[in-house]
């Protein structure tokens, strides 16, 4: 369980530009070889829309996408449209793509954003507490709980959740699927709160595990480093408590994984909620890009490719800075 | 040649392995994954509903897939390098240990394709003492006449739902009870078919049979039986198949799937790691970039999306899985592989060699590949632990070797199922499973890296 190196950006900004100059082409090169036939082919005879309608909007992308003019017209005018953020029509649901993956947006932060929260609120003092127990009861138990619940696919968790947190277990506290009940559009802003955070509580659970395991482990194994250096020798001989020793002074030494970790998270909003999302049928980017793919419905799935390559990118980018404001002599390494 | 130990003594090697064998976790680690891949290569011999072996024929080797002869060839190439290895270096536990199984592989090899001739459909089963006892009483009341459609209705449920027959007994009775439910009885027709059923029967009385006697992929009778409810030791899923099949077959997608992406991705690594730290320069800078480039692809997202982009079918190929796997994951590989060549080079012996003359690939090969090897081995164990989860969540979602069992279909189907009730075990292993062997990877790699730098 080691985290992955990243890639030093704030030495060369310049290569992160070149990458996503590279990533743009990639995406443009996407939609050229899209192939609009087998799509056709594939509709006939299947789902709610009709041959007729299939047409209509294979023309609305073939025209939107400039797919009928000289490759050099076509590559400046998609780059004058992602530069709006414009990715035309969608080819099953017929809204701007714009706005779909806006409102699949809208639905995958109620689970990202306290997942990711919850990695770290949780995570990090895990991972000191057993640092400061270092070998201890506490320790071995949790260490051996932490490394089983890593092992754990999400995916079975989620679905152990669902079958016995929601359905059969009697109660009706944990909705079975979605993010709100029916009916739920005029409602008081508190009986709202109250509902979407009962819907939020399996999924966010199923999410957060896997980073909390991480960050609780990386964060031990870094706080153990540090506890074991000298300045930490020094601050116990002048007489510094030993909760202000282990919470201030050694824990900001140790926090270079995880801040690293946050960095590699951010495009776990597109690709890692896929699972979860579909189980518990949250309409987030994760089920629509699977939809979209299932669907072959090429305009969203590029704006939902490019979305995820650029968070990534970013993400580096976040995780080299945090590097090195944590610790300065990373940048001159 | 003269005769050499497996390990020499003194090598970085042996003291490596010394201090792994001293920690029993780990060596209780790469026991179970020994016999994960033991499960993997044997999976027909241990769980199919055909004889292994009868009376002049193996009719095992008639239903054989790609997967199995990818198997057979891997377990016939390792009996090679292991008679080569045991003629060349002297005699060592390890290598005796090494030609046991592999004379085992060879034998049941022989065995199957010696005699490998199809046989008629109705002859690869085999009927207990218990059932042919039962099959007789009803033949008994078949031809005493005495046998409405009604009163045939209650005897297929009492054969097939209450009792839990096996399957060809099932059929047998299906067979038989047609005969009075389309009300055309006649004694010849009926006689001939219970004749020649009979004499197929016999015929299996020597036949040797795998420990669970049910195929991976047929249906049954049997819907949603839990564990020793009826013939199935590990119930049964929603179509009737046996759980028990579906995980050892199961095993097998799953390690073929993470061994050829974890060799895809040891050698790209190891490939684009070597020149890139080797020779530095212009060949360094671009390589880089490329990892770079392909690092900053989202894996998941991308294996999600990108089957829209090809022919259906190769959403369920195994090898646009692997290929995929492989052509995305390699860079963390490589990155590790550049960092330690590039410490190895300014290392004193290293530049003594290239000082010496030493041609490239000599100095690679002796000096430096040698050295990367344990904490790449480390990498490529975490890599393999992280493909297994990856297939399985990927399988889970439809992407993935299709007519073939594996742990994450199994999940999604369970997921379907777990909402009509009583069906704990359909979710509850395969998942037990998946977190085996992601434990038993990462175990491992782990205890790997505490043997290599003891200090940490």
């Amino acid at each position: 369980m080691k985290i992955p190196s990243t890639p030093k950006f704030s030495k060369r900004p310049l290569s992160a530009l070149g990458i996503l100059l590279t990533i743009l082409f990639i995406n443009f090169l996407l939609i050229q070889a899209t192939d609009t036939h087998r799509l056709r082919q594939e509709n006939l005879g299947s789902r709610q829309t009709s041959p007729e309608e299939i047409e209509e909007r294979i023309a609305v992308f073939r025209r939107e996408f400039d797919l009928d003019k000289p490759i050099v017209t076509r590559f400046f005018s998609w780059m004058k449209k992602v530069a709006i953020l414009d990715f035309g029509h969608g080819m099953i649901d017929p809204r701007p793509v714009r706005t779909i993956v806006g409102e699949a947006l809208s639905q995958s932060i109620w689970l990202q954003i306290p997942s990711i929260l919850l990695f770290f609120l949780i995570g990090i003092p895990l991972g000191v507490f057993m640092a400061a127990n270092a070998g201890g009861f506490f320790d071995r138990i949790l260490g051996s709980l932490l490394l089983g619940a890593y092992a754990m696919p999400t995916f079975w968790v989620a679905t152990l959740l669902l079958i016995y947190g929601a359905t059969s277990s009697g109660y009706d506290i944990f909705p079975l699927e979605g993010l709100s009940s029916p009916k739920m559009e005029g409602a008081c802003t508190w009986v709202w709160l109250k509902d979407r955070g009962a819907h939020m509580v399996l999924p966010v659970f199923a999410l957060s595990l896997p980073g909390v395991t991480v960050i609780a482990r990386q964060t031990r194994s870094a706080m153990l480093e540090t506890l074991s250096s000298d300045f930490i020798l020094a601050a116990r001989a002048s007489g510094i408590s030993e909760r202000r020793v282990i919470w201030v002074h050694a824990l900001r030494n140790s926090l270079l994984p995880a801040a690293t970790l946050l960095g590699l998270l951010l495009p776990q909003l597109v690709g890692g909620s896929v699972v979860v999302e579909s189980i518990f049928n949250v309409k987030g980017i994760g089920l629509l890009l699977w939809q979209s793919a299932n669907a072959r419905d090429f305009p969203v799935l590029q704006a939902l490719i490019l979305l995820s390559t650029i968070l990534t990118l970013v993400g580096f980018v976040v995780a080299d800075f945090m590097a090195t404001r944590l610790n300065p002599k990373v940048s001159r390494a | 040649m003269s005769p050499r130990p497996l390990l020499r003594p003194g090598s970085l090697a042996s003291r490596i392995w010394l201090r792994y064998s001293d920690n029993l976790p780990a060596v209780l680690s790469l026991v179970l994954l020994l016999g994960l891949f033991l499960i993997a290569a044997f999976a027909p011999f241990l769980s199919q509903d055909r004889p292994i072996y009868m009376d002049g024929s193996s009719p095992l080797l008639a239903s054989f897939s790609n997967l199995d002869w990818f198997w057979l060839g891997l377990a016939t190439s390792s009996i090679v390098a292991a008679i080569t290895w045991h003629l060349r270096a002297g005699k060592s536990n390890c290598a005796v240990l090494v030609v046991g199984f592999a004379t085992l592989t060879m034998a049941l090899f022989l065995l199957i394709t010696a005699n490998s001739h199809p046989v008629h459909e109705r002859r690869r089963y085999r009927v207990e003492e218990e059932e042919r006892a039962q099959l007789a009483q009803l033949d008994q009341e078949i031809r005493n006449r005495n046998l409405g459609p009604k009163r045939a209705v209650e005897l297929e449920r009492s054969f097939v739902e209450d009792s839990g027959q096996s399957q060809i007994v099932a059929l047998e009775v299906f067979e038989r009870l047609a005969f009075i439910e389309q009300g055309k009885f006649e004694t010849g027709a009926y006689e001939e078919l219970v004749n020649h059923n009979e004499s197929e029967l016999t015929s299996l009385q020597n036949a040797i049979y795998p420990i669970n006697r049910f195929d991976p992929n047929l249906p049954g009778f049997l819907i949603l039986r839990g564990p020793y409810q009826g013939p199935h030791t590990w119930g049964s899923d929603g179509q009737g198949r046996d759980v028990l099949a579906r995980l050892i077959h199961g095993t097998r997608t799953a390690l073929t799937v993470a061994l050829c992406a974890t060799l895809l991705i040891a050698i790209l690594g190891l490939v684009f790691g070597l020149c890139s730290g080797y020779f530095g320069g212009i060949v360094d800078r671009s390589l880089t970039r490329l990892t770079e480039l392909v690092l900053c692809l989202p894996v998941l997202a991308i294996m999600v999306a990108a089957p829209a982009w090809f022919p259906r079918e190769w959403r369920r190929s195994p090898f646009f899985l692997v290929a995929f796997l492989g052509l995305t994951l390699w860079p963390q590989a490589a990155r590790l592989v550049r960092g330690e060549v590039r410490r190895c080079r300014q290392l004193d012996y290293v530049r003594s060699a290239i000082a010496l003359g030493l041609k490239n690939h000599q100095v690679l090969r002796r000096h430096i590949v040698p050295s990367i090897m344990p904490p790449f081995l480390v990498s490529l164990g975490l890599t393999a632990g992280n493909i297994v989860l990856l297939e399985a969540s990927l399988s889970f979602l439809g992407i993935g070797p299709a007519n073939q069992p594996s742990w994450g279909g199994m999940l999604a189907e369970a997921r379907g199922a777990a909402l009509l009730g009583e069906s704990w075990h359909l979710a509850v292993f395969p998942g037990l499973a998946v977190v085996l062997c992601m434990l038993v990877f990462n175990v491992l790699s782990q205890s790997l890296e505490r043997a290599i730098n003891p200090r940490r």
